[in-house]
C-alpha cells in the first residue's frame, strides 16, 4: 500500500494505491463524523444518484487490518481512467466544473452540511461530465457560519475563468504556476476595465482582493471582526447563486485560430478522408484498446472513429478552440467515452505541487493501450526540430501500441513548413523513420493513404 | 465561526464574504417583496406560473 502523493492536506483521510494500482480512500477516526454525515444523512445517495459525486463501495472488512487502529473506514471509489487537471480543460469544461462545485455546495447546505473544500482538483471528468471525487470534503454546517471554501472557490474557479473570458482563452495555464489557484490580486491587476465593471467580478475578485490585502496581517481587531462574521443560510445561498450567475455570464471567446477550422482545409479529399478513417478503424480494432490517447486530435473526428470500439478516448490538442468545439460536441451528443483535453506536446503538463508530486505529469499518466499520432509528426519533427530518435523514445514511453501517420517532405503541408527555413532534416523520410522507430517498436502493419503521399503505420511496443 | 478549518479560509475573504452575502441577500429580499407587491395588484408573472425556476445552479 502506498499513500498517493497528492493526498496529505486533510487529516480526515488519505488516498492509497494498492500494489495493483487500485485507488482506495481511507477515512480516519478524525473524519468519522463528517463521513457519516455525508453517507448516513442521505446527501451521498442524492449526489451519487445524480452523478455529482463519485460512487464508492465500503471495503472496510477487506482492508481494515492493513491500516491499523486509526482507521474508521476504507472505501473503494469508482476507478478513474485518466486524471486530468484544470490547466488541461477548455473554457466550457472549466465552467461546468465550477457550476458543479457550487451545485454540490448548495445541496450540501440544504442537507445541513457544507463543502469545506472547493479545489478544482476535486473535479474530474467521468462519462463526459464533471464529477466531484473527494468524499471527505463535507462537514456539518451550523447556522450563521460563512463558507470556509469561498476564497478557494474564487481562486480555483472564478479568477481563471474570468481571465479566460476577458483576457485570453489560454490563461487557465496560470493554474500550472499557482497550485492553490490564481491569486485574486493578480487577476485584479490583469483584468480589463470592462470586466471590473461587472458587479460579480467587482465583488468577488476586485473587492475580495482588496479585502485580502487589507487584512493580510490579521491583527487582533480583524480576527475579532472575522469571528463575529455571521451569514445566514439564506444569504449564503444567495451568495453562491450570485457566484453561479457571475460564472454563467462570462462570455465565450469567439476567436478563431489557425486550427479551429482545420478539417475544412485538410490535405484530403472526401474520399481519401473516408479511406483514412477506415484504415485507422481497422488498425485500432486489431489492438482492442481499453484506453486511447489521440494526440493532435483537433475536433476529435478520429477519436470518434476509435470510440466506436468501446475504448475510453482522451482527445488531446494544442488549440483551445478545437478542444472547446470537441467538448461541446461531447455534451450535445451525450458521448461518454471521449474526453477532450488541452495539451501542447512540445511542453506537456509537468509534475507540479509539493515535492513535484502532487499533480502528475502527462507522461506519468501513461502508457495508453493505443496512442494515435495522425498528421502530427511533421509538427514535432520539423516545426519543433525534435530528432526522430527522441520522438521514438517519447512515443515508446507513453504507448503500448501506436498508430502513426508519417507525413513525408513531399507533402504540401511539410513543404509549407519548410518554405521559410533551411532543410536540416536529412533523415526525415519513411526509411529513416522505420529504422529509428524499430528500436522500440515492431511494424505490425503499413498502409498508404490513397490520394496522398502519407503512410499509416500500426506499431507495437517491443 | 469554526476557526479550526483545515484550510485557511483567509481573514479578508471571510470579511468580504459577509459583506457581499449581505448585499446579494438584500437583493433577493427586494425581489421577493416586489413579487409579492405585483401579486397584490393582481399581476402574475407568466414565467413563474409556467415553470418554477430550477434551483439547480448548473441550469
Amino acid at each position: 500500500m502506498e499513500r498517493d502523493p497528492s493526498s496529505f492536506r486533510d487529516p480526515s483521510g488519505y488516498i492509497y494505491r494498492d500494489p495493483k494500482g487500485k485507488v482506495l480512500r481511507v477515512v480516519n477516526k478524525y473524519g468519522r463524523q463528517d463521513y457519516d454525515g455525508l453517507v448516513n444523512g442521505g446527501l451521498y445517495k442524492e449526489l451519487s444518484g445524480d452523478k455529482l459525486i463519485i460512487a464508492h463501495k465500503d471495503v472496510t472488512s477487506t482492508y481494515k487490518k492493513q491500516f491499523g487502529a486509526e482507521v474508521y473506514k476504507v472505501i473503494e471509489p469508482k476507478q478513474l481512467t485518466l486524471v486530468t487537471y484544470p490547466y488541461e480543460w477548455s473554457f466550457s469544461q472549466y465552467k461546468d466544473a465550477a457550476l458543479t462545485t457550487l451545485e454540490i455546495h448548495r445541496r450540501a447546505l440544504e442537507n445541513g452540511l457544507s463543502l469545506k473544500d472547493a479545489s478544482a482538483y476535486n473535479i474530474q471528468f467521468v462519462d463526459g461530465s464533471p464529477i466531484f471525487i473527494d468524499t471527505l470534503s463535507f462537514e456539518a454546517y451550523s447556522e450563521g457560519e460563512p463558507w470556509v471554501a469561498y476564497r478557494q472557490f474564487c481562486q480555483h474557479f472564478l479568477t481563471p475563468l474570468t481571465l479566460m473570458a476577458y483576457k485570453d482563452i489560454e490563461l487557465n495555464k496560470l493554474m500550472r504556476i499557482y497550485i492553490d489557484g490564481v491569486p485574486l490580486g493578480l487577476a485584479a491587476k490583469l483584468l480589463p476595465k470592462k470586466a471590473k465593471l461587472k458587479p460579480g467580478i467587482l465583488a468577488h475578485i476586485i473587492l475580495h482582493a482588496r479585502s485580502q490585502a487589507q487584512h493580510e496581517n490579521a491583527e487582533e481587531g480583524t480576527v475579532k471582526k472575522m469571528k463575529k462574521a455571521k451569514i445566514s443560510k439564506a444569504r449564503q445561498l444567495a451568495l453562491i447563486q450570485n457566484l453561479a450567475n457571475t460564472i454563467k455570464s462570462l462570455p465565450v471567446s469567439k476567436k478563431n485560430t489557425e486550427w479551429g477550422e482545420y478539417y475544412t482545409f485538410t490535405n484530403y479529399t472526401k474520399r481519401s478522408f473516408k479511406q483514412k478513417e477506415k484504415l485507422v478503424f481497422d488498425m485500432a480494432k486489431k489492438v482492442k484498446p481499453k484506453t486511447v490517447w489521440d494526440l493532435g486530435a483537433n475536433d476529435g473526428s478520429f477519436s470518434r472513429v476509435v470510440a466506436t470500439l468501446g475504448a475510453e478516448v482522451a482527445s488531446f490538442d494544442i488549440d483551445p478552440n478545437a478542444i472547446e468545439k470537441n467538448y461541446r460536441a461531447v455534451k450535445k451528443a451525450k458521448e461518454t467515452n471521449i474526453l477532450p483535453l488541452l495539451l501542447d506536446l512540445t511542453n506537456p503538463s509537468p509534475a507540479i505541487g509539493w515535492a513535484n508530486s502532487e499533480r502528475q505529469s502527462f507522461i506519468q499518466r501513461g502508457p495508453a493501450d493505443l496512442v494515435m499520432s495522425l498528421a502530427l509528426i511533421h509538427h514535432l519533427s520539423i516545426s519543433n526540430n525534435v530528432p526522430l530518435p527522441e520522438l521514438a523514445d517519447f512515443f515508446a514511453g507513453i504507448s503500448k501500441n501506436l498508430i502513426m501517420e508519417f507525413v513525408p517532405k513531399q507533402d504540401s503541408k511539410v513543404q509549407k513548413l519548410l518554405a521559410s527555413r533551411k532543410d536540416i532534416f536529412s533523415g526525415y523520410n519513411e526509411e529513416g523513420f522505420e529504422t529509428v522507430f524499430s528500436k522500440h517498436f515492431t511494424v505490425v502493419e503499413k498502409k498508404k493513404v490513397g490520394g496522398s503521399k502519407r503512410t499509416l503505420y500500426l506499431l507495437s511496443r517491443k | 465561526m469554526d476557526l479550526f478549518a483545515y484550510l485557511d479560509p483567509g481573514t479578508g475573504s471571510i470579511i468580504i464574504q459577509s459583506i457581499i452575502a449581505g448585499a446579494v441577500g438584500i437583493g433577493v429580499l427586494i425581489k421577493g417583496y416586489w413579487h409579492k407587491i405585483r401579486l397584490l395588484f393582481g399581476k402574475k408573472d407568466k414565467k413563474d406560473e409556467k415553470n418554477k425556476p430550477s434551483k439547480d445552479l448548473r441550469d
